[in-house]
């Protein structure tokens, strides 16, 4: 992880919540220590528009505040000091390998501000948002976004368990048998995917993007739940005992320095796009005849 | 020879015996209005599965073959995860009817021949017969997959050359596109022989019918009754099929 990706995954934290602003003004703190208050604003001055003294200084403030920075004496050289630890630490532990943290749920605001980050970007090579699931109980609630999404320019891919796999009916079955918390009396995995599928139909349904939309089925069983918004991942176990946005979700960022995690989860990613089928739930089209079928000619 | 692989031949002779049927080997050459009263007639069959379906839902003894049949017979009413109930699979077979040229008055108007009525007769005749029989789970099983699924797809896959000269079928197609004939043929084949497990793809109708019955044939008697009742199947469709063999030859 460079200083530069550190920065802003640190700063992109629910816990620091930064204005792009602010993040502006970090972003432009060097790695080695000594640069005074005078260099930052120059730093500052020479990337983005002219600002005043006055509400540099403010927009500072704001900042030690958001990073718990109370100490006495001058705040930058403490910021500066309590950054360079948190980059120290990651780059010999866990933040090498992308980790940022770990979820003890889906963390739905954290996805939601990262779909959002995704939407207002306006350029990059990372502007796709990806889901590998059984099923995505949570689909709906982004369904906005993810339209959004489509209109923005960025891509959206998803992949979806075939719901007449025997693959979704072995989920199905360990779900029901061993699942934690009882689940829903009329639930069951394969009417789950449809929902899904319907709510695709819904996002695609006067788009004028929907081309942007990808949507591929599979028949194989997959080992983690993955969501995916630019440099975000987040990625959960498909346990025995829960649905996986009810499992604790590794926070990942895909700047890693080491892709040890990251890589492989997105190139399992790619080896189960490859093999899925793709499958439009066209409004238009009867598309319920059609998915029975998709697979039933292996 | 298992008894599993008699029977699975047996299937194989019956579904290319139905391949070479009179009617289908002059299919290329039938006009296409001919064609559409052959369809027209086959609409019947196709309005009697709910009944035979339902016969067969209350005729078993074991509750998961009961399961499986009853959700068979669900997927011809399909509704949204709403609730709301969308076309039936009746509806997708009138479009159908409908793209390959039929009128309404043709499809609505056109009444049921004699030949297509003993037919549809002799196959509720044959589904009460299994219930005498000692066998009964497996008579019925075997009777529907065979008549309901199997010689179906064997029926419309013959067809397909045909029908697909103006219905199209996939994602990417223009025109008319086959809602019915071309799914049935797919979802209702017999794709493995019965016995025959695969972990990756899925399971047509006939497939999950076939799950059933390798624990129903336990015994030499078994067997034999399995093979009767596949047999009556295949002649019903095969009378079926000879009501226009006949008609062509008066011509």
């Amino acid at each position: 992880m460079t200083w530069t990706t550190f920065l802003q995954s640190i700063s992109e934290r629910h816990e620091h919540a930064l204005t792009a602003h602010e993040l502006d003004v970090i972003l432009c703190l060097r790695e080695h220590p000594g640069q005074s208050k005078q260099e930052l604003l120059d730093t500052y001055q020479q990337r983005h528009n002219p600002i005043e003294d006055e509400a540099f200084t403010q927009r500072l403030r704001t900042i030690y505040r958001k990073f718990n920075i109370t100490g006495r004496g001058y705040k930058l050289p403490q910021l500066h000091r309590y950054l360079q630890q948190q980059y120290q630490q990651r780059g010999q532990g866990f933040g090498r390998l992308g980790l940022q943290t770990i979820h003890p749920g889906f963390p739905n605001d954290r996805f939601a501000a990262a779909l959002e980050q995704l939407i207002s970007a306006d350029d990059g090579d990372d502007r796709q948002v990806a889901i590998l699931q059984t099923f995505a109980p949570n689909l709906d609630q982004y369904r906005a976004q993810l339209s959004r999404c489509l209109l923005a320019g960025v891509s959206v891919r998803i992949l979806l368990a075939w719901p007449y796999s025997l693959a979704a009916s072995l989920r199905d079955a360990v779900l029901k048998r061993y699942a934690d918390e009882p689940l829903a009396e009329d639930f069951g995995i394969q009417a789950s995917v449809i929902a899904n599928l319907e709510t695709l139909e819904a996002t695609i349904r006067g788009n004028a993007h929907a081309d942007r939309l990808q949507v591929r089925l599979y028949d194989t069983l997959p080992s983690l739940a993955l969501y995916r918004a630019g440099d975000t991942l987040l990625a959960a176990p498909f346990l025995h005992g829960a649905l996986a946005i009810n499992t604790f979700q590794l926070d990942l960022d895909l700047r890693a320095s080491d892709p040890l995690i990251t890589g492989t989860l997105l190139n399992d990613f790619e080896l189960m796009w490859t093999v899925a089928r793709p499958f439009l739930p066209d409004p238009d089209r009867n598309w319920r005849s059609s998915l029975r079928i998709l697979f039933t000619d292996r | 020879m298992t008894m599993l692989d008699r029977l699975n031949a047996h299937e194989r002779q019956l579904m290319q015996r139905l391949r070479g049927h009179p009617l289908f080997q002059r299919l290329p050459d039938l006009d296409w209005q001919e064609l559409l009263a052959v369809l027209i007639q086959r609409r019947f069959l196709s309005l009697l599965i709910v009944n035979v379906y339902e016969f067969v839902i209350d005729g078993l003894h074991s509750e998961a073959i009961r399961a499986t049949v009853r959700s068979i017979l669900h997927e011809e009413y399909p509704r949204n995860t709403r609730g709301l109930p969308l076309a039936s699979h009746r509806e997708l077979l009138f479009r159908d009817l409908l793209n390959l040229g039929a009128s309404r008055e043709q499809i609505l108007l056109s009444e049921e021949s004699v030949a297509t009525a003993l037919v549809r007769r002799q196959s509720m005749e044959q589904l009460r017969a299994c219930l005498r029989l000692t066998h009964s789970d497996l008579a019925l099983v075997c009777f529907l997959r065979f008549w309901a699924e199997v010689l179906v797809a064997v029926e419309y896959e013959t067809l397909w050359p045909r029908l697909s000269e103006r219905l199209n079928q996939g994602a990417a197609c223009d025109g008319a596109r086959s809602e019915f004939f071309y799914h049935h043929m797919m979802h209702d084949r017999r794709q493995a022989d019965i016995g025959e497990v695969a972990l990756l793809g899925g399971l047509t109708h006939a497939q999950e019918l076939a799950g059933h019955l390798v624990g129903l044939i336990d015994s030499e008697e078994a067997l034999q009754g399995a093979l009767e009742q596949i047999d009556r199947a295949w002649k019903l469709k095969d009378h079926f099929y000879s009501q226009f063999v006949q008609v062509a030859d008066q011509h």
